[in-house]
């Protein structure tokens, strides 16, 4: 397969799925996959346009049967027992059936696909709105160019970074056939170099952020704590040259051992992260994004805190039970609120008043009965619901 | 009266200020208190603690930055534990984002001492996003070879002995969404399942703790701290594991804020009675 193929199939093996299909060495034209996706595009293209010249009368019934088969599938897969057993056969009454519907031979896979589908259309109606706002520069036409560059610029550097990962992957897989063999070259020993270096500045850092939090505590003084920082650079250099030390002798003797191979990996792993798609991904993900999400979300605190003061008034007695309820519940979110009555001791009568058991007798005998009865409602509004699109009656499906 | 009337009309940057001073406070130096663990956060712990050593796990972590606050910790939380007890992890998502900030967290963790330097697809493999929930359920429950099929990690030793879903031995969603609903519609008690969610959905998720669906519950920030309090009282400092962090740094400035939630409302409610008072007698 080649890497376009790779991509697409998402390295499936062969025959799990379309994009996977066995490739031969014939021409293009000649290949099964070749045919099948022409003929895909024709099939589909003669059945819309068909679809498209059906007479509106019998467009109700056709929508109404595609709807009822496909809610029937989950009707009759969730009713016909069956069950799987260790070897992964399935037993069910109706053997061809209960193997059909456990096999899931389409329908997961369609709905993934059909769910996948509507991201496109997202990223199009993205892309046709702020595009044309820019082009005509319309108001706040500056706000649009930045959201296409910021989804543009996740999009390769996604993309890129996944491409890289499965070349990554690749060369994993090729260093786990010369582990098997032994076999042991100049390549697999720069990467075991690389390894090596990247695990000794990891076991570093690992110690030094230790001792500066023990530093933090007062576990340590500070000459301890210099001490300590004074051993890991030591540590760090002498693992570096130890690791190049067992790399020379595996590349004198020709062995690739299974230390030197695992160091190899540790490289292979540590170059596909420092490459320039791994630190751009990173940097657009990890350091813009997430950080800006975050800020964004803590706003909410500020806000909560105002609406709260101004809007949660005492005008009822319905609102002072559910205030005083909604303040022992808070108490007990926080180990400070818990302090209050850890001095009442459980197990015993007083006990019974701690923050802790009143917000459990809360949610044990007067939440969970509510949320069952509002969960047995609403199973109920959707089977309601879910017969009338079955059966065609309810207007939005069909009209 | 002036007074009263005059907290009524309190600015409300007056109370920004107050919230970025208290919990600017307490980030900088923060007051320790014992910690209660919940009995839903034992329950929890000790579920994941009974796993032997080459167990696999279902992990869906569907949170992103917004929760972060409670959810990231959670999820730390969860990882050292799994990693040390070396079960192998199969992780997917249905938030786009989210698979990807699972992904850079469990790496972080894999890093610390103690955590048996977790390896992808040795000991971990990522599963991906699944666009549909209802689906992705569906077909793990029934086949989750083929649920996985495309996703390149049947071949992997994480994946070795799973043919159905009774093979993992719990299914562990981290989550601030409703995404755990469709696996108690369709879990049919295949395997175990576990939840890590924020604290507004405890209220919707304690029923299903009561009932016994959920073998544990960990719930906001409160739950990560209680479940960093387990693991500290499991490993303590051997090997300079890392057990407390995130959970518990939250819980000083969480806790201030919610006092300061506490006694505005209580305050608001005292201005409103005593503005009301004076107007009536007047």
């Amino acid at each position: 397969m080649n890497q376009f193929g790779k991509l697409l199939a998402q390295d499936a093996p062969p025959g799990t799925n379309f994009w996977a299909m066995e490739r031969t060495a014939d021409p293009l034209f000649s290949q099964p996959i070749f045919w099948w996706v022409v003929g895909t595009i024709v099939f589909t293209s003669i059945l819309f346009f068909f679809l498209s010249r059906v007479p509106s009368n019998f467009r109700k019934p056709i929508i109404v049967t595609v709807v009822f088969l496909c809610g029937f599938y989950y009707i009759a897969e969730w009713l016909i027992p069956k069950h799987r057993l260790p070897t992964g056969e399935v037993v069910a009454p109706v053997p061809i059936i209960g193997n059909w519907l456990a096999g899931l031979p389409a329908a997961s896979s369609t709905a993934q696909i059909i769910a996948s589908m509507l991201l496109v259309l997202g990223v199009i109606s993205i892309f046709r709105v702020h595009f044309g706002r820019l082009l005509k520069a319309q108001k706040d036409w500056f706000f649009s160019g930045i959201l296409l560059l910021s989804m543009f610029t996740m999009i390769f550097f996604g993309f890129a970074n996944f491409s890289s990962t499965k070349s990554r992957d690749v060369t994993l897989a090729e260093l786990n056939i010369a582990a098997s063999d032994g076999s042991m070259n100049q390549r697999w020993a720069d990467f075991a170099r690389i390894g090596g270096e990247a695990q000794a500045l990891t076991n570093r850092q690992n110690v030094e952020q230790d001792a500066f939090r023990r530093f933090r505590k007062g576990e340590l003084t500070k000459s301890e704590y210099e001490a300590r920082l004074a051993e890991a650079r030591a540590t760090y250099e002498s693992e570096i040259q130890a690791a190049n030390e067992q790399v020379d002798s595996a590349l004198s003797s020709g062995q690739l051992d299974s230390g030197v191979a695992a160091l190899a990996r540790g490289g292979i792993r540590a170059q596909q992260s420092r490459s320039f798609v791994a630190q751009g991904q990173r940097f657009v993900f990890t350091d813009m994004l997430q950080v800006l999400d975050a800020a964004t979300f803590s706003l909410i605190a500020f806000f909560i805190l105002s609406a709260a003061f101004r809007a949660f008034r005492i005008r009822s007695i319905e609102a002072t039970i559910l205030m005083f309820t909604a303040l022992i519940i808070l108490l007990s979110f926080v180990p400070l609120g818990l302090a209050l009555t850890s001095g009442l001791e459980s197990g015993t009568f007083p006990g019974n008043f701690r923050i802790d058991s009143i917000s459990d007798w809360i949610l044990a005998y007067l939440n969970t009965p509510a949320i069952r009865a509002i969960n047995l409602g609403l199973a109920l509004g959707y089977l309601a619901m879910g017969m009338r699109i079955l059966m065609g009656l309810e207007r939005g499906v069909t009209e | 009266m002036k007074v009263w009337q005059a907290l009524l009309n309190l600015d409300r940057r007056i109370l920004y200020l107050i919230l970025m001073l208290l919990v600017g406070w307490q980030i900088v130096a923060p007051i320790d208190a014992d910690n209660v663990v919940s009995a839903k956060t034992q329950d929890l712990f000790a579920s994941i603690d009974a796993m032997k050593e080459g167990d696999v796990v279902v992990v869906q972590s569907d949170w992103t930055n917004s929760t972060r606050g409670e959810s990231r910790s959670q999820f730390q939380a969860l990882m050292r534990h799994l990693m040390r007890k070396r079960v192998k992890i199969i992780l997917t998502s249905i938030d786009p984002q989210a698979i990807e900030v699972a992904r850079v967290n469990l790496e972080e963790v894999a890093k610390e001492p103690g955590n048996n330097n977790y390896e992808l697809n040795r000991d971990y493999v990522i599963g991906g996003y699944f666009p549909d929930a209802y689906n992705y359920v569906f077909g793990m429950v029934n086949n989750i070879r083929k649920e996985l099929a495309a996703k390149g990690v049947l071949g992997t030793p994480v994946m070795e002995n799973i043919n159905d879903l009774s093979d993992c031995k719990a299914v562990i969603l981290v989550t601030a969404s409703a995404s755990i609903n469709v696996w108690y519609q369709r879990m049919r008690s295949k395997t175990d399942l576990a939840l890590f969610c924020t604290a507004v959905m405890s209220a919707e998720n304690i029923p299903y703790y009561a009932s016994g669906q959920l073998v544990g519950l960990a719930i906001g920030a409160k739950g990560a701290f209680d479940y960093e309090t387990l693991l500290e009282e499991k490993y303590g400092s051997q090997d300079g594991m890392i057990n407390i962090a995130a959970g518990k740094r939250y819980m000083g400035p969480l806790a201030f804020a919610l006092m300061l939630l506490i006694v505005a409302v209580v305050f608001g409610n005292i201005a409103m009675v005593m503005v009301r008072k004076g107007g009536s007698s007047s």
